[in-house]
């Protein structure tokens, strides 16, 4: 006990992050633990990466960043950071990526953590019109 | 021989416009990177390389070595995204053999002696000597973001500067 407590950090393009985080209010509560820097467009690599690494230096070990795009200057930066810093990095922001990873917010220190908050932000992305049309002919088949 | 199908000034080397816009827009299936700085880097150059998108292989060069696999067989094949750094890595390129005869200038990073001349892409007065002595040398050279932008000719962002 006693040991500083992880945090969640929103990196994206223009600062949609900041919504997210307004959605996951209304369904979770409290996001104390939960921030976003924006990538400004006429911020250089060095700005973005001067600003990330100054709150990831106040971060609790194995805090974790998510990023809204593999590739991208918010997914660079916080791979270039981790190099230095104890932190987690995963990309594709969405929204139950966010939840699930605001519900295991204590346990981002075991690696299972991680993976599941990935398996749970790919299982929400589905083709729901071909999905309702498979189970209708199923159904009619049946 | 690989055929340029674009090649790019841009501080940020690869990253989102690159990827999502001009790797497509380029039908580029290669993306070369020359940074000396880069190869000073190789857990960055690692980021980098991990990051190309499936069916985009990703090489990343330093002047002299990038200059050599010109000279040798023009890159080999495929269609290239060639991407530089800052403007001195690409005079320095051109002087090494690399002719390049159309130059992309889409973002040159920032700082307090610059001046925003188009979108977000500034100059200082080193840039400005670089790009007459590319413009002397008969290259072309065009300011361009993204795809959506209005390419913009070195005479017209040269008034604003």
């Amino acid at each position: 006990m006693g040991s500083p407590k992880a945090e969640i950090l929103i990196l994206t393009h223009g600062g949609w992050g900041e919504k997210p985080i307004d959605s996951l209010k209304m369904i979770w509560g409290s996001t104390d633990r939960v921030s976003e820097i924006p990538l400004i467009a006429h911020y250089t690599f060095d700005d973005y990466f001067e600003k990330v690494k100054g709150k990831v230096a106040q971060m609790a070990e194995h805090s974790l960043i998510i990023t809204d795009l593999f590739g991208g200057t918010t997914s660079n930066v916080s791979a270039k950071l981790s190099q230095d810093y104890n932190i987690q990095v995963i990309s594709g922001l969405n929204a139950p990526m966010l939840l699930e990873a605001m519900m295991s917010i204590d346990t981002l220190d075991d690696p299972q953590t991680l993976q599941r908050i990935i398996a749970v932000s790919q299982q929400g992305c589905k083709d729901i019109v071909g999905e309702i049309r498979a189970s209708l002919k199923n159904s009619s088949v049946g | 021989m690989a055929t340029i199908a674009l090649c790019r000034v841009d501080s940020r080397l690869i990253h989102g416009q690159v990827l999502t816009k001009w790797l497509g827009q380029s039908d580029a299936n290669r993306i070369i990177v020359m940074s000396d700085m880069l190869m000073q880097d190789p857990f960055m150059k690692n980021i980098y390389i991990m990051a190309a998108p499936p069916g985009a292989e990703i090489d990343c060069y330093g002047i002299d070595e990038g200059c050599e696999h010109w000279k040798n067989n023009q890159f080999g094949k495929g269609n290239v995204l060639i991407l530089f750094g800052d403007l001195k890595s690409l005079l320095a390129a051109w002087e090494k053999g690399f002719e390049i005869k159309k130059v992309q200038i889409g973002g040159l990073g920032g700082g307090p002696k610059r001046k925003a001349v188009f979108q977000n892409i500034t100059l200082d007065d080193h840039d400005v000597e670089i790009l007459k002595e590319l413009a002397a040398k008969e290259v072309e050279i065009f300011f361009q973001t993204i795809p959506e932008d209005t390419p913009q000719t070195l005479s017209q962002i040269l008034k604003k500067y």
